[in-house]
C-alpha cells in the first residue's frame, strides 16, 4: 500500500452505453423510439496510482462494475474516453495490439460458485489466462499454476480437484489464483467479498493485502461493503447514476463526507454497535434510483436529496476540486472551502 | 417476567439425503417473549433458517424433525397435523423470505397474492379484501397502492417487493413474525428504509420478530436479544450490549474481530471452516478453528453456561473447573 506517484491507471472521461430495446412493444408510448440507449457510465475520470488501491462504492446498477470493465477494455466505450496504462493510451487499440496489455489487467469476479468452470479441474482452470493469451503451456504453465496456488495459501493437491469440492472461500481463492498467475500489474476486483461470510472475508482481504505489499499490485476495488472499503483503499470514489459524485482519499472522505447522497449512504449503513446505533441518526433516503434510461435533467441525485435546490433539476454539477485530493460534485459545495 | 410467545425444547432436524444424514439443526432451545425482536447470527449452513422452518414445517419431505415441545401462546405446536399448522399461518406465525425477487408468485398480480390469506383468515373477499390490501400497501410506504395491485411483480424494484412481501406478511396481524435475511438481497439505502419500516410494524402491530441475519450491523440495530448459531447449535445468546460489547464464545469473538475497524491495522480472520454436519465432530463444533482450543474440547460437546442474566455460552472455557484453573494461574501471576 505504499504507492509511488506514478499513475498505473488513467481514466479520462470514461463513458459507456449499451443499446436497449424494449421487450414489452406494446408498452411503448407512440413515437418512442425502438432502441434506446442506456448511459451506464457518465464522463467518469479517475486515476490510480502505481501499488494503490482506488474503491469504487455504490449502489447496484450505479456503474461501478462497468466502470471496471470498461478499464479493462471488456466493454465498449464512448470515442471521447481514454484509457492510459502507465501513459499508453490503449483505448483505441485493436485486439491484436491490445494482447500484450490483456495479460497485465486481470479481474477477481464477485461470485466464486459462477465464475469457475465446473468440468474443469482447479489446474486447468488457473492456466486459462496463461493458455488464452500463450504465455506458457505444458510443464511450464503448470509450475506458474503451481506458484499461484502456493501465493493464494491453496494445498499443492488441490490441483487436480474439482470447484464443487471447495467451500466459497477456497473458490475465491482459486479466482485470486488465475488473476494473477499472469503476472499483472492491475487487478480489478468486483465484489471479491460479498458471497462470502463474514469468518471468511477477512482471510481474502488479508491475502489480497499481502500480495500487493509483496508484488506491488495496483487494485480497483468495487464494493458496497464500506468498513471493508475503509480498511483497504488509498482513495474512495463514490457512485451514483452512472456519475461519480465525489472521489478522495480514504481519511478525508470518512471523515468530512460532503456530497448528500455519500453522507446518506455512510449513514445507512448499521454498525456492529448497539450503543451507537440507538443513539445513530439516520437519513433514511426516500425513493429509488431512478431508471438509468431516463435518468433526471441536473443533478443525477436530486431527486432524492434533501438539500436539493432549484438548480440543482436544471445543471448539472461539475466535479471540483475543493482541497486535499478532495473532488465533489455538488451545487451545494462552493470551491473556495 | 415478561410472557412466553414462542418456548422451543429440544428441536432437531436431519435431512436424509443420498450421501447420509445430515444434522442440520442438533438439540436447539429458546424462546420468544411477547413483543420482542430475537436476532438470529450465523454463517451461511449453520442452520438458523433450519430451525426456523423447521417450526413453520416448511421443509421438503426427506427433513425429519423432533422436538421435546414447542410451545406457542401456550399451546403444543409440536403435536399439531401439518393442515393445523397451516391454518396458523398468517394469522399467528408469518414468515418474511430473504429473495423478494423469487418469493413472490411471478403470474399473479399484487393484489391476488393478497387474496389468500385475507379469505383464509379475515374472511375478507372482493371490495373488502382489496381496501385492505391498498391500506397494508400504503402502511409500508408504497405511493399509489391502488394501481400496485394490479401490477405484476416483475414491475417492482426489489425494495418495494421486499415491502410488498411484508405487507402481505403483516396483512392478518400476526404474533411472530420471522424474517429470515430480509434485507440481504438488497441496497444498504433500501436496506434502512426496510429496518426502519420492520421496527414501525412491530410497534405498531405488537408483534416479536425473530430476524435471521448474518450481517452483525443489522441485528445490533434491531435486536433487543441475541442468539449465535454455529453448526447446528445455540453457541452463545445474550441481551444485545452483552453479547456486543462482552462476547464470551470463541466463535462470537471472532466474528466482532473479523470486521475491519481501521485502516492500516491486519485484519483478524477465523482461520479453517465451518464443520461438515454430515458427520458434525463429537466435540465442540468450534474447536478446530478455536485459538482457546483445549484437549477437552475435541472430545466432548461442552454445556451451557450461565455467566450473566439473561447471557449463556456453550463453550468449556467457562465450565466451572476451567475457571477455577484460570483463576489460580490469574492469582499466581500476580
Amino acid at each position: 500500500m505504499t504507492g509511488t506517484n506514478e499513475y498505473c491507471i488513467e481514466a479520462r472521461d470514461i463513458s459507456v452505453q449499451f443499446p436497449v430495446k424494449s421487450p414489452f412493444h406494446l408498452n411503448r408510448k407512440r413515437g418512442e423510439k425502438k432502441t434506446k440507449l442506456l448511459t451506464a457510465v457518465n464522463h467518469v475520470s479517475l486515476s490510480i496510482r502505481t501499488g494503490e488501491t482506488v474503491s469504487l462504492v455504490g449502489e447496484s446498477g450505479c456503474g461501478k462494475t462497468t466502470f471496471g470493465r470498461a478499464l479493462l477494455r471488456l466493454v465498449n466505450t464512448a470515442p471521447e474516453s481514454q484509457i492510459l496504462f502507465h501513459g499508453k493510451d490503449i483505448s483505441r487499440l485493436d485486439e491484436k495490439h491490445l494482447h500484450p496489455y490483456r495479460a497485465k489487467m486481470q479481474m477477481i469476479f464477485q461470485d466464486p460458485m459462477t465464475s469457475l468452470d465446473p468440468r474443469k479441474t482447479i489446474g486447468a482452470i488457473i492456466a486459462e489466462p496463461l493458455i488464452a493469451l500463450h504465455l506458457a503451456s505444458g510443464t511450464e504453465a503448470e509450475k506458474k499454476v503451481r506458484e499461484a496456488m502456493d501465493m493464494v495459501g491453496l494445498k499443492p493437491d488441490h490441483y487436480d480437484r474439482y470447484p464443487h469440492e471447495f467451500s466459497g472461500g477456497q473458490r475465491q481463492r482459486v479466482g485470486i489464483a488465475r488473476a494473477l498467475v499472469a503476472h499483472p500489474e492491475f487487478i480489478v476486483c468486483d465484489e471479491p467479498i460479498s458471497a462470502l461470510d463474514v469468518s471468511i472475508q477477512a482471510q481474502v482481504i488479508n491475502i489480497l493485502e499481502d500480495l500487493q505489499n509483496r508484488y506491488g499490485y495496483t487494485y480497483l476495488f468495487i464494493s458496497h461493503d464500506l468498513s471493508m472499503v475503509r480498511h483497504i483503499s488509498d482513495e474512495v470514489g463514490v457512485m451514483y447514476l452512472g456519475s461519480l459524485v465525489e472521489f478522495a482519499p480514504v481519511k478525508e472522505l470518512y471523515e468530512n463526507m460532503l456530497h448528500p447522497y455519500t453522507q446518506s449512504l455512510m449513514s445507512a449503513i448499521p454498525e456492529p454497535d448497539p450503543i451507537a446505533n440507538r443513539n445513530a441518526k439516520r437519513i433514511i433516503l426516500t425513493g429509488e434510483v431512478p431508471s438509468p434510461l431516463n435518468p433526471p435533467k441536473g443533478c443525477p441525485f436530486w431527486t432524492r436529496c434533501r438539500q436539493c435546490m432549484e438548480k440543482c433539476a436544471e445543471i448539472r454539477p461539475e466535479l471540483r476540486n475543493v482541497g486535499n485530493g478532495h473532488l465533489v460534485a455538488c451545487h451545494l459545495i462552493h470551491s473556495d472551502r | 417476567m415478561q410472557n412466553r410467545l414462542l418456548d422451543v425444547k429440544h428441536l432437531k432436524t436431519n435431512f436424509h439425503t443420498q450421501a447420509g444424514i445430515v444434522q442440520a439443526v442438533r438439540d436447539v432451545s429458546f424462546y420468544v417473549n411477547e413483543e420482542e425482536c430475537v436476532g438470529i447470527v450465523g454463517e451461511s449452513g449453520c442452520g438458523k433458517s433450519v430451525t426456523m422452518l423447521s417450526i413453520m414445517r416448511l421443509l421438503e419431505e426427506n427433513a425429519e424433525t423432533t422436538a421435546d415441545s414447542i410451545l406457542f401462546q401456550e399451546k403444543e405446536i409440536s403435536k399439531y397435523t401439518n393442515t393445523q399448522i397451516r391454518k396458523m399461518d398468517g394469522r399467528e406465525l408469518s414468515m418474511i423470505f430473504q429473495d423478494p425477487m423469487t418469493s413472490l408468485n411471478p403470474v399473479f398480480t399484487i393484489g391476488q397474492q393478497f387474496a389468500g390469506p385475507l379469505a383464509r383468515n379475515l374472511h375478507l373477499k372482493g371490495r373488502p379484501a382489496r381496501e385492505k390490501a391498498a391500506q397494508m400497501l400504503k402502511l409500508v410506504g408504497i405511493p399509489i397502492p391502488e394501481e400496485r395491485l394490479a401490477q405484476y411483480p416483475h414491475e417492482l424494484s426489489g425494495g418495494l417487493r421486499q415491502r410488498v412481501m411484508i405487507a402481505i406478511a403483516m396483512c392478518c396481524n400476526p404474533r411472530l413474525l420471522i424474517a429470515d435475511e430480509p434485507t440481504t438481497a438488497l441496497d444498504v439505502t433500501v436496506q434502512a428504509q426496510i429496518l426502519e419500516l420492520m421496527k414501525r410494524m412491530q410497534r405498531e402491530f405488537h408483534s416479536s420478530v425473530i430476524l435471521i441475519s448474518h450481517d452483525l450491523g443489522v441485528i445490533s440495530t434491531m435486536a433487543s436479544r441475541v442468539m449465535v448459531m454455529y453448526g447446528g447449535k445455540i453457541v452463545e445468546e445474550g441481551p444485545v450490549d452483552d453479547l456486543f460489547y462482552h462476547p464470551a464464545h470463541p466463535y462470537t469473538k471472532g466474528l466482532l474481530a473479523s470486521i475491519p475497524s481501521k485502516k492500516g491495522e491486519r485484519l483478524v480472520p477465523i482461520f479453517g471452516t465451518p464443520p461438515d454436519l454430515l458427520d458434525p465432530p463429537k466435540g465442540c463444533p468450534f474447536a478446530e478453528r478455536c485459538s482457546a482450543c483445549m484437549k477437552i474440547c475435541q472430545i466432548a460437546m461442552p454445556g451451557t453456561h450461565v455467566l450473566s442474566e439473561g447471557h449463556t455460552c456453550r463453550c468449556w472455557l467457562y465450565h466451572p473447573s476451567v475457571m477455577q484453573e484460570k483463576g489460580r494461574k490469574h492469582d499466581g501471576n500476580e
